[in-house]
């Protein structure tokens, strides 16, 4: 597949589960963005993002994940990131911001950090 | 025979020809068998640079070219990319994030230091920017 699919479901009220597919780069990240943005817009502030079938991200990328972490915290939610692949991990570490997700392998590890 | 060690690309420079130049990118690096270490970090590089060049060389947009050029020695990468944009030296932009909308931008140079070795960027007499870029090969696995 060519560029970035990007599939939005509810999973619980408030809670909202995104998958990302292809490739996060300086071509696609705004379509990220404008899906965070309406959600944001609904007050949703608590988002788990699975990475599985995400092939590259690049700094445009990884800059909405920080961005976007930072929106959410101040409105008392988070970011749970979904089975991020070694290539995604890589890159959140040289960006020295790995650490700062919290990171889980499926959905109802990422409800229970979201729920807490 | 020889295996070629010189591999050349020109692309319109604009952001929907990253996919392309990273596929070209890691066409060349397995032709060579390097390391997959080496090999995502050079990817990462290179698209960050390039995407530099489409944001920063060309705002205005428009039939632009950017010419990549990788160059694999026994002990090092060199990239090198030209382009014929607005006079623009990576090197002097600001090292940190900054905010556009809610996302942070501007880690693209962040990286490239962190990835490469050395980096070098000139205006040539034709009006060119070039940058350059090289990774050591014996130092990708520890850095």
């Amino acid at each position: 597949m060519s560029g970035l699919k990007i599939q939005v479901d509810e999973v619980q009220r408030g809670i909202v589960r995104i998958e990302l597919e292809g490739f996060l780069d300086a071509h696609t990240f705004e379509d990220f963005e404008n899906v965070l943005e309406d959600l944001f817009r609904q007050k949703k502030y608590r988002l788990m993002v699975d990475l599985h079938k995400l092939r590259y991200i690049s700094s445009a990328g990884a800059g909405v994940f920080i961005g976007a972490l930072g929106t959410c915290q101040d409105n008392v939610g988070n970011i749970a990131l979904i089975h991020p692949s070694p290539e995604v991990k890589e890159i959140f570490d040289l960006l020295g911001v790995f650490h700062i997700f919290p990171i889980v392998t499926n959905t109802e590890e990422a409800l229970t950090v979201l729920q807490s | 025979m020889p295996v070629e060690t010189r591999h050349h690309l020109t692309l319109p420079a604009v952001s929907g020809s990253l996919e392309e130049l990273r596929g070209f990118c890691k066409k060349v690096l397995n032709i060579h068998h390097l390391d997959d270490r080496i090999y995502r970090q050079v990817v990462l590089a290179l698209d960050e640079a390039a995407a530099n060049i489409v944001e920063h060389g060309y705002p205005e947009g428009g039939l632009q070219k950017i010419e990549v050029g990788i160059d694999i020695q026994p002990d090092r990468v060199v990239i090198e990319l030209r382009d014929t944009g607005i006079p623009f030296n990576p090197l002097s932009l600001h090292q940190g994030p900054k905010e556009k909308g809610f996302s942070k931008r501007g880690y693209g140079i962040h990286l490239i230091r962190q990835i490469m070795d050395e980096i070098g960027y000139r205006r040539s007499d034709h009006g060119e920017n070039i940058l350059t870029m090289t990774k050591r090969i014996q130092e990708a696995v520890s850095k």
